[in-house]
């Protein structure tokens, strides 16, 4: 490799301030290089290098031509001496902290043959922007240990600069290769990472999903358990008997109350507070009336399901199995698990995978829509019966003594 | 939100592979995806200039992350490897806080992954770290670093995290949050801090705490799907508080009060380890390891 003296002497000069500054930092005061850049695609090779002073300087080779600090100064075509030279350059100033960064700077020639005018300009804005700078204060030890790698000995006789870079080219190409090779690997790892992650993700989701079912089960199981102990079979069994014997009136009237149960509350909180003498009752009034909505819905939505828990045993018992199991706890257990059990099959068909999510996506939503349209009717049966008190049944005698308490087993 | 596309993309593209070729079709079409992608190389690097404590913001989506201790005298050294048609790189630094990683990943449906970043970092300056990475394959080794604080977080990786030299610095906060995740911390003793907290999602968490025990450590655990294994040197006194849905510790030495353990020297011990774990569908258990003060 040919080398100019004016190169050669910016380059030692460079070197020797260094280790100069290593040994007193305190002459680092002028401007030195604090951080850089370095940039490779197949398009690309951009060197970026900011100074303490503030000033950001780039070289790159980009798309068949040079550039310094955005100026094209001439070709510099992909393959070429001058594009192999330099994104060699790179590649050592990749591994090259920014400290030493200059000394390397400066030593590199641009090759002769194509491109050579902006591989000229290149070298001498580069050696003009470097032979001006402070060299790094870092001590001797380190930047002998930081040293950029030696260059590489000088070529054979019989070899010309051009096999040398064409030589560099396709070891740079094997090295691109064997990367990407390395990262094909790392994205296999990652892709069973993922599938791994995904299974046992269903499967949480799954048995989650199962116990919240189980759970509100229980809890609804409980509340309704305790009614029925503590006296409030007829309630239960009224509001039951009004959404089985007047199901569509119920739905109408639980939808209207839906509707109706917000303006109702805010209504009823300026009439109170117009009325004056109202005014104390709204201690009373803004969180009882919240708390008897939802004890609406719910002794509907318990009787609705005690309803259905009936019904099912009516469809499925006869004669003396009827009379052991017929009693309101058994109707309630059942009906509940009716109710619920479509997310119950939901959740069971998401520890099955993805697959089937689709399937447990239509379960869900008719789960919903069923609960919503149970809570509906519930909430009608409970405003129509009088919270059961009052049951609309097909026997009209019944309806006329609706507090016979039974003693079901 | 899951994607349920996903799954049925695969299992079509399995099915076509399966009924088209074998792997030698598999290599050549990876190659050609490979060649149309923009493989892009940057390094970076900034002198330390008397800087005395850096925030670092990196979030990385996909590929080999690594994190180490670099020389002293420079304050961050990175190299970044990356797909240019797909990502975009994040480079930026400005009064003491760098935020470096790469984003995006998706191009016409088509995901495609990173290709590696690593990170070197200066040991003289106190460091706040915010590591963030998706599906990763993370080597972080911060033994020797000064760590202020650290939050790293993840989805579905495998991370390895590793305190190989005690931390010369007092840390304020270690707060691990794992997804669907494989995580490996090692020598957590010598992080040098008085609180962990660890979130896990789904997979495998071990936190080995060996290393140069310098105070009481508390640290705190919640995991749902999973294994935890706390790896604990002999002669450390260690409590454990439970609290979940069919989580069972395993361990030898330990003496359970209602819910709580106590190892059999706990009283005795010079330095405590203060377990608070809330865990559901967990395997804990708990190894006793001969202490390696180096971690």
């Amino acid at each position: 490799m040919r080398r100019s003296i004016p190169g050669l002497v910016l380059a030692l000069t460079v070197v020797a301030a260094a280790q100069a500054a290593g040994q007193e930092p305190a002459q680092a005061d002028g401007p030195h290089l604090v951080a850089s850049e370095v940039s490779l695609s197949r398009n690309d090779a951009v060197l970026r290098v900011e100074l303490s002073d503030g000033r950001e300087l780039h070289w790159s080779l980009r798309d068949g031509q040079a550039f310094i600090d955005g100026t094209a100064v001439g070709d510099a075509p992909r393959g070429s001496a001058l594009d192999a030279s330099w994104r060699e350059l790179l590649n050592r100033a990749m591994e090259t902290p920014a400290a030493s960064l200059p000394a390397l700077l400066v030593d590199w020639e641009a090759p002769s043959g194509n491109g050579a005018s902006a591989g000229s300009a290149l070298d001498r804005s580069l050696e003009e922007a470097f032979a001006t700078l402070q060299a790094a204060p870092v001590d001797a030890a380190t930047a002998e240990a930081q040293a950029p790698p030696v260059p590489s000995a000088p070529a054979a006789p019989g070899f010309s600069d051009d096999s040398v870079s064409r030589l560099v080219e396709q070891i740079t190409a094997l090295q691109s290769h064997i990367k990407e090779l390395e990262s094909q690997a790392a994205r296999a790892h990652t892709r069973n990472d993922n599938a791994f992650s995904r299974f046992f993700g269903h499967i949480g989701r799954g048995i989650a999903g199962i116990l919240s079912v189980l759970v509100t089960y229980a809890v609804l199981f409980g509340i309704g358990f305790a009614t029925i102990v503590l006296g409030g079979r007829r309630f239960i069994e009224g509001v039951g008997d009004t959404a089985r014997h007047a199901t569509v009136r119920s739905g109408l009237v639980g939808l209207a109350a839906s509707f109706l149960v917000v303006p109702a509350f805010v209504l009823g909180i300026i009439a109170l507070v117009i009325s004056i003498i109202g005014i104390p009752a709204l201690l009373v009034f803004v969180p009882l009336f919240p708390l008897a909505v939802v004890l609406a819905v719910l002794l509907g939505y318990l009787g609705v399901a005690h309803a259905a828990g009936e019904a099912f045993a009516e469809r499925r018992f006869s004669g003396e199995e009827w009379y052991r199991k017929g009693n309101s706890y058994y109707f309630l257990l059942s009906g509940l698990g009716l109710l619920l059990a479509l997310f119950l099959s939901a959740h069971i068909l998401e520890l099955t995978g993805p697959l089937l999510g689709f399937l447990q996506g239509i379960l869900m939503f008719l789960g919903v829509v069923l609960t919503w349209a149970v809570a509906t009717i519930g909430l009608g049966a409970v405003l129509i019966s009088r919270a059961g008190t009052r049951p609309v049944t097909s026997d009209p005698f019944s309806a006329a003594e609706p507090s016979m308490e039974e003693t079901h087993v | 939100m899951f994607d349920r596309r996903r799954p049925l993309a695969l299992a079509c593209a399995v099915a076509v592979l399966a009924g088209c070729g074998g792997p030698d079709e598999a290599v050549a079409s990876h190659a050609n995806r490979s060649a149309r992608q923009d493989w892009q190389t940057m390094s970076l690097s900034r002198r330390a200039a008397g800087e005395e404590r850096l925030a670092v913001e990196l979030e990385y989506g996909a590929g080999k992350l690594t994190v180490a201790p670099g020389s002293s005298d420079q304050l961050y050294q990175a190299r970044m490897r990356y797909d240019a048609s797909a990502f975009e790189p994040v480079t930026s630094y400005s009064d003491g806080r760098l935020q470096i990683g790469v984003e995006g990943g998706q191009i016409r449906g088509r995901k495609l992954e990173a290709g590696s970043l690593d990170l070197q970092l200066s040991p003289d300056v106190a460091l706040d770290l915010e590591l963030a990475f998706g599906a990763a394959e993370a080597d972080i080794e911060l033994g020797g670093l000064r760590i202020e604080s650290l939050e790293l977080s993840t989805g579905a990786s495998r991370t390895s995290l590793a305190f190989s030299e005690p931390n010369p610095i007092a840390a304020n906060t270690l707060t691990l949050q794992v997804g669907a995740a494989q995580l490996t911390a090692k020598g957590l003793a010598n992080a040098n801090a008085r609180q962990i907290s660890v979130e896990g999602g789904v997979g495998d968490i071990e936190l080995d705490f060996t290393g140069t025990l310098s105070n009481d450590i508390d640290v705190s655990v919640e995991m749902g799907l999973g294994r935890l294994v706390l790896r604990i040197p002999r002669g450390v006194g260690v409590r454990i508080d439970k609290d979940g849905l069919l989580a069972a510790v395993k361990g030898e030495g330990l003496v359970q009060r209602g819910d709580v353990y106590y190892s059999a020297e706990y009283d005795s011990a010079e330095r405590r380890l203060h377990f608070d774990i809330d865990a559901a569908f967990n395997a804990i258990d708990i190894v006793w390891v001969d202490n390696n003060p180096a971690g």
